[in-house]
């Protein structure tokens, strides 16, 4: 072992140390400036042709050209992801808790939602707009069933893993079925459903622009289709961007909902 | 002080029988169990790991149910939890995801009380278990000890009519467990409200009880019931005592007589 030298603290030492206190942080842009730079050097340089990569900057250019219809893409794509996802996650949810709880339930919807478990959402798109239409409600009962079929196994399983030691500790304090539900089943199962929820929300994503390739007159999905229908990359791009952009955002923000609904479960590290 | 007055009865229970159905066969968890606890007592039941003593206390609380046999509180059946049986577990209780204070108060809010009677409630017994100054952290935030504290003053802060309390000290250390065991005496001398104590720590029992109910193996039943004459208030310096060192001594012939092993 060296012994510590304290007597020749020099600027290199500061600066080894301000590097290291925020290397962390660093490392963390590291991947994403590598990428990000690689691109941007590829299609600058013309190696790639801008056929199948356009620069960042003509990407961006076209944002701007368009950007009086961006509102609309937007808004019809997040309108349908927003609220296909609220109707299918609470559907499941609230689904998912009878069937957790109850051994009867259990035992007859459990093979149900198992066999509908691996059915690929996508694989029904055809099936639903014969059933539903081309229009918007096949496209919301799409992701619905998406989200559903997420939050319905996550619930089951949620509520199964509740600690018998709390519904016990309930009912000898006088608890009785309603207020067993709302003190205990509900917040004990809220960290559980966390996770599904986020990857819920991010499936909506896909989901929702698997659903406007069928056909759409609006959207993250329109922008893509129109972008290679009229060899426009860098417009393909833009769609591909926004979806991305509007993921991390809602990603996000169900994060930040979900540190203060989870506030008192304990770190698994202690 | 301590089991004062009349012996008045206020739980019995009669041939109390629990099998369990395994792959191995039957198991005779607990066989033909007769007890009676008087009112404000503190009995201990001491016995051997596998004896039936949490089998006892969990069909005393109706959370599970008895073979043969019954439980009578004050003359009435129990069928089922009450809110006149109030439960300390071994394990840590309280609602992870409520604060001290929402689970102190969590009977009574489920009993509809309002929210100043609730607030007076929570005040004394909070207090009462020296947690003054908690009130607004998570159970996550708090020491063993302190969780411990949290469960004796939820379960005393529903009004119960006798607690049940199942080696709610045997995950702490040596000297929290002594401190918490001197803590509850006192809490129990205010209080006068009927413990039920199960343990298998014999120092804790001699420690602690009015009397000692002694259970052993194979059958799983009751085979020594065992007067503590100590005076109160119990303070800790009786540990130490000769008296108190021969009636543990003599606690563990009791129990040796029926099995070698213990824990
Ligand atoms: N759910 C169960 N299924 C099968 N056997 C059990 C069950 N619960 C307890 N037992 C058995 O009953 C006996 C008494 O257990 P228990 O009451 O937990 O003992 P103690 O609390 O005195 O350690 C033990 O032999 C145990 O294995
Ligand atoms: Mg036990």
């Amino acid at each position: 072992m060296i012994p510590a030298r304290t007597d020749k603290i020099g600027w290199f030492h500061i600066v080894k140390g301000w590097i290291i206190e925020r290397s962390g942080r660093l490392l963390n842009f590291l991947g994403l400036v590598i990428i990000f730079g690689l691109w941007f050097w590829l299609s600058n340089t013309g190696w790639v042709p801008p056929l199948y990569l356009p620069s960042p900057q003509a990407v961006y250019r076209c944002f701007i050209q368009y950007s009086a219809d961006m509102p609309m893409h937007i808004a019809d794509s997040m309108y349908r992801i927003i609220v296909g996802f609220a109707i299918g996650s609470a559907l499941g949810i609230l689904m998912g808790l009878p069937i957790g709880w109850s051994k009867v339930l259990g035992r007859i919807f459990e093979p149900v939602v198992e066999f509908i478990r691996p059915m690929p959402p996508l694989a029904l798109i055809p099936l639903f707009i014969l059933w539903f239409g081309i229009g918007n409600s096949s496209k919301l009962i799409l992701i619905s069933f998406g989200c559903w079929v997420i939050l319905v196994v996550n619930t089951i399983e949620s509520v199964r893993n509740i600690d018998p030691l709390y519904i016990n500790a309930a009912r000898s304090l006088g608890a009785k079925g309603f207020q067993i539900f709302r003190t205990v089943l509900i917040p004990a199962i809220i960290p559980g459903i966390m996770g599904g929820i986020r990857v819920a929300a991010a499936t909506s994503f896909g989901m929702n622009v698997a659903a406007e390739f069928m056909g759409t007159r609006a959207g993250f999905g329109y922008l893509i289709i129109e972008g290679r229908r009229f060899v426009m990359t860098d417009l393909l791009l833009v769609g591909v961007f926004l979806i991305t952009i509007f993921s991390i955002l809602v990603n996000w923000l169900l994060k930040l909902t979900e540190s203060h609904f989870t506030r008192w479960v304990p770190r698994k590290d202690l | 002080m301590g089991n004062t007055g009349g012996q008045e009865v206020l739980l019995t229970v009669e041939n109390l029988t629990k099998e369990f159905l395994t792959t191995h066969g039957i198991i005779e968890a607990i066989k033909d169990v007769n007890l009676r606890i008087y009112k404000s007592e503190l009995a201990c039941v001491i016995g051997p790991s596998g004896c039936g003593k949490s089998t006892i206390l969990s069909m005393i609380g109706g959370i599970s149910k008895p073979t043969s046999g019954k439980i009578l509180l004050e003359g009435k059946r129990l069928t089922g939890p009450s809110p006149d049986i109030g439960i300390v577990f071994q394990k840590y209780a309280a609602f992870p995801w409520m604060t001290v204070e929402q689970n102190v108060e969590y009977g009574p809010r489920m009993r509809g009380l309002s929210k100043s009677e609730r607030r007076a409630i929570t005040e004394k017994y909070v207090g009462l278990v020296n947690l003054k100054g908690y009130e607004h952290l998570y159970p996550k935030e708090l020491s063993g000890g302190m969780s411990k504290r949290v469960d004796i003053a939820r379960a005393y802060a529903n009004n119960p009519r006798i607690l049940l309390m199942d080696e709610p000290f045997g995950a702490l250390d040596d000297l929290t467990k002594k401190k918490m065991q001197e803590e509850l005496l006192k809490i129990w001398s205010l209080e006068n409200k009927t413990i039920f104590f199960v343990t298998h720590d014999l120092e804790e029992a001699a420690f602690l009880a009015d009397r000692v109910i002694i259970m052993g193996r194979n059958p799983n039943t009751i085979i020594k019931d065992v007067p503590v004459e100590f005076g109160r208030p119990r303070q800790a310096e009786l540990r130490t005592k000769p008296e108190f060192v021969a009636f543990k001594k003599y606690l563990s012939e009791v129990m040796g007589n029926d099995t070698g092993e213990n824990g």
